[in-house]
């Protein structure tokens, strides 16, 4: 049964309470920085590397070609092999551009038409023209650039 | 928002019934054992279910989730540390406040099904324990886990039943992991909230005991005077919590290796006391230590509040009830301090002396930029590199620029067949893991055979060339030729005789070192060698001081002009040191080796040779040839695991003398991935006494 304290006691009680408020919120606020700094934060860092994408003279001019790049990734704390699907676009003599096929607008992979001359993502009708630029559709930005140089023959892209 | 909520749910009136909560003038610092243990529970399950964000329960993965929470998660060396060492606080916490119980008499009626619950709890805080135990998959984990289930085991006629259900498979493996994890994680944190809301129901029902002696006055309410007293009480044990895991690191092993026939498991503080009462009640007066006495103590204190039914709480009304608790408690206590004192009874190893070993040196903490082998040690990442450019045909240099000179870069990456290597590394680690089990089937070696570019066309002058006679690194027992046995006689017989071989207890020798394949210059060396296990082989060189130290515990290389010029030796490096001290003693081999075989007939620049095989700890193994003219040893490898694969070391024998009675190899040519030296032996002395230091760390080699 609950008891009752007399009115005087009352500032006492509410400073000894806030106390005990303030001490508690401390050690939550503690465990919550380590439990939850453990979970919240990004534990690994996307490692990329160049890898060779293609042969410099496989690339037709200007006609984007897919091309499935495999590589060891770190998968937390397992090795796990990565296939990701990019366009290599053959832009001058020995200048090649590189595009991730992942549509910007909710991740579905984005194919080639040769006909219309755009890339055109299946899900939600979103169009892009060979530079990666947003043609038409729900996509916010354009396809997703990476990094190309050119070594002799061989197309390196940093992925 | 509040009064909405309010009429909806009424939590005003409940949060009044739990904070108001009238307690006996008089309650002092005495009665926050409790809410510490209350305490320190949320912060386990809080850090637990963090901890479960990133462990995975496999055999597979789970030692490899654990290294990455504490390497790579943000607070995870903390947050792991928090969990590990919360456990102990908890059973201290949990103990205290019982014993606090039983002073004040607490658990006289009315209290009787509360202290029974309280029991319940202690005994699933000790299973969290236990179980929580097995879940990071190194060797303690393994190997406790172990006993603990051949303890099961044997309790009479339902021992089998429930190490079966404890182990879930045929041995300890996955299915026993999950099977914990399961019980770690979701059983015993139901049990464990269901039987606290019991115990602070019940505690509410019947109320807080109070002081022993009623103290005259009216009651005070719960918030905010004693909350305060639990607040603060919580306050500076989770300081001190938090202090001992920033600073110790909670610890973790080698992975677990179920053929390590040498590790030597112990529990954890607070089952030492039980795995000492073993000790004492050997053979078939076992159950005695693992059923009986246990299985009495909990049944008495289950029966407390029915056995001690008088209504004073004095304590010294209640001598039989405090005096039999000093007993048990100091009991406990002493078979604890007995039990970290003693030898292990469950190993047949011989107690080894000398300081432990520091921890050892990583990889990350000597080289920048390690990519593809982080997380290795020192001694480890040097054998990966030896394996690389051995297979390959390439020195260091080929790949770090300046390497071999004083203004080497060995983080550059400038040369692109680091980041080949790296990719390489990856790529066979997939191949093994995807297609044989993480075996390794397939290294550096299997393909690139001292070549850059692993040839991808049969050679036909190969094919039709003459017949490659190399044997498979581990050989099957062979037709037609002589038992392990006899070999082992027989070369025993060869240098001196069994009983003579067996009565050496030290070697101590000098002589000339031409290291590195004279490479390094000549010297001077000293060579010590003590049973069972202890060895050292410090040469003098015209650059310093080289050593390779095992002091039956720990090991040490050091080299001048190096990378890194003194390491500790870790992992299969280390098992490597040990085999060397081991089979530095002819007598020894048969009982330091496991599996011992006779492989097929082979040759050795064309003398005729046994090869006698077998295995060491933790996947090592070594090869001995023996002359089968003279049944001399000729030659030993032995291969140590690394990530990339077997590491061999070489030591070819030549130019067999008499010393008092036995024949003794002078020289010996050690050959490695890096190097070859060659020691001519010329003055060689057995059973003199050593001094200890010689197989301990050596100096830093001081350039010359």
């Amino acid at each position: 049964m609950p008891i009752e304290t007399s009115p005087a006691d009352t500032p006492r009680r509410r400073f000894l309470g806030s106390i005990t408020t303030g001490i508690l919120s401390v050690l939550g606020g503690i465990l919550g920085v380590i439990g939850g700094g453990a979970v919240l934060s990004s534990t690994v860092r996307r490692q990329e590397d160049w890898l060779a994408a293609s042969a410099l003279h496989d690339l037709p001019d200007n006609e984007p070609t897919a091309v499935t790049l495999s590589v060891m990734r770190l998968d937390g704390y397992r090795q796990a092999l990565e296939r990701r699907t990019i366009f290599l676009v053959k832009t001058g003599e020995s200048e090649v551009a590189a595009f991730d096929a992942t549509c910007t607008h909710l991740g579905c992979h984005v194919a080639w038409d040769p006909e219309g001359q755009v890339f055109r993502c299946p899900c939600h009708g979103g169009v892009f023209d060979r530079t990666g630029a947003v043609k038409d559709g729900p996509p916010p930005e354009p396809l997703v650039k990476i990094a190309t140089r050119v070594d002799g023959n061989r197309v390196m892209v940093q992925a | 928002m509040r009064d909405w909520l309010d009429s909806r749910t009424g939590f005003r009136a409940l949060v009044k019934h739990v904070l108001d909560e009238p307690l006996p003038n008089g309650v002092g610092w005495w009665f926050v054992t409790g809410s510490i243990v209350l305490f320190l529970l949320a912060v386990q399950l809080l850090t637990g279910v963090a901890l479960a964000f990133f462990y995975s329960p496999s055999p597979d993965y789970a030692y490899d989730s654990v290294r990455f929470i504490i390497e790579r998660v943000t607070f995870g060396r903390v947050l792991r540390g928090l969990h590990f060492f919360g456990a102990s606080f908890i059973v201290v916490a949990a103990i205290v406040h019982m014993l606090r119980v039983v002073a004040f008499g607490s658990y006289k009626k009315p209290r009787e099904l509360n202290w029974i619950v309280g029991v319940l709890l202690l005994l699933i805080v000790l299973g969290f324990a236990l179980t929580g135990y097995l879940l990071p998959w190194d060797q303690k984990a393994y190997w406790a886990t172990t006993v603990t289930l051949n303890i099961v085991r044997s309790v009479p006629l339902v021992g089998g039943f429930l190490s079966g259900v404890l182990k879930g498979g045929a041995d300890l493996g996955a299915l026993t992991l999950m099977r914990w994890y399961a019980a770690h994680v979701f059983l015993l944190p139901a049990c464990l909230i269901a039987l606290t809301l019991a115990h602070l129901y019940l505690m509410r029902r019947q109320g807080i005991s109070g002081p022993v002696k009623a103290v005259p006055g009216p009651p005070v309410p719960f918030y905010p005077y004693h909350a305060l007293k639990d607040t603060i009480a919580a306050a500076a044990v989770f300081a001190l919590l938090l202090t001992v895991a920033l600073v110790f690191n909670a610890p973790l092993d080698a992975v677990a290796d179920p053929t390590d026939a040498a590790y030597v498991p112990r529990p954890e503080w607070y089952f030492m006391s039980l795995f000492e009462l073993l000790r004492y009640f050997p053979g078939r007066l076992e159950p005695l230590a693992t059923v009986v006495i246990p299985g009495l103590v909990i049944a008495l204190l289950l029966l407390l509040p029915f056995l001690d039914r008088r209504p004073g709480r004095e304590p010294a009304r209640r001598p039989l009830v405090i005096g039999s608790f000093i007993v048990v408690f100091t009991g406990i206590t002493l078979l604890t301090i007995l039990g970290f004192r003693g030898a292990p009874v469950t190993s047949s190893q011989p107690q080894q002396a000398g300081p432990a070993p520091r921890g050892p040196v990583m990889v990350e903490d000597v080289f920048k930029n390690v990519q593809a082998l982080k997380g290795l040690t020192v001694d480890e990442f040097m054998g990966t590199m030896g394996l690389m450019s051995a297979s390959l045909g390439l020195c260091c240099s080929d790949c770090h620029p300046g390497a071999g000179t004083e203004s080497v870069k060995w983080e550059d990456d400038s040369n692109p067949r680091k980041i080949t290597a790296r990719q390489m590394v990856r790529m066979v680690q997939a191949v093994n893991r995807d297609n044989f089990s993480g075996r390794q089937v397939v290294t550096c070696w299997t393909c690139h055979r001292l070549r850059v570019t692993p040839l991808a066309t049969p050679t036909l002058d190969q094919l039709y060339g003459e017949a490659i006679t190399e044997l498979d690194d581990v050989v099957s027992r062979a037709e037609g030729v002589p038992t392990p046995t006899q070999v082992l006689d027989r070369y025993l017989q060869a240098i001196g005789g069994a009983e003579k071989v067996a009565g050496i207890t030290s070697i101590v020798a000098t002589g000339k070192v031409e290291a590195f394949g004279s490479f390094g210059g000549g010297g001077n060396f000293e060579y010590f060698a003590q049973a069972p296990d202890k060895r050292a082989m410090l040469s003098h060189l015209p650059d310093g001081e080289s050593s390779r130290t095992f002091d039956g515990r720990a090991g040490w290389f050091a080299i001048p002009l190096a990378v890194v010029p003194k390491y500790p030796l870790t992992g299969g490096e280390l098992d490597g040191a040990r085999l060397d001290a081991q089979l530095s003693f002819p007598a020894q081999i048969a009982r330091t080796l496991t599996g011992l075989r006779v492989g097929p007939r082979t040759s050795l620049q064309g003398t005729g040779v046994y090869l006698l095989q077998g295995n060491g700890a933790r996947g090592s193994f070594v090869s001995l040839y023996f002359d089968r003219e003279s049944g001399l040893l000729l030659r030993t490898i032995r291969y140590t695991p690394s990530k990339i694969g077997n590491v061999p070391t070489q030591v070819d024998y030549e130019a067999y003398r008499d010393v008092g009675g036995i024949t003794f190899p002078h020289r010996w040519t050690v050959t490695w991935l890096d190097g070859r030296d060659t020691f001519d032996f010329s003055d060689v002395t057995f059973n003199v006494p050593i001094d200890l230091a010689k197989f301990g760390e050596p100096l830093i080699p001081a350039a010359r």
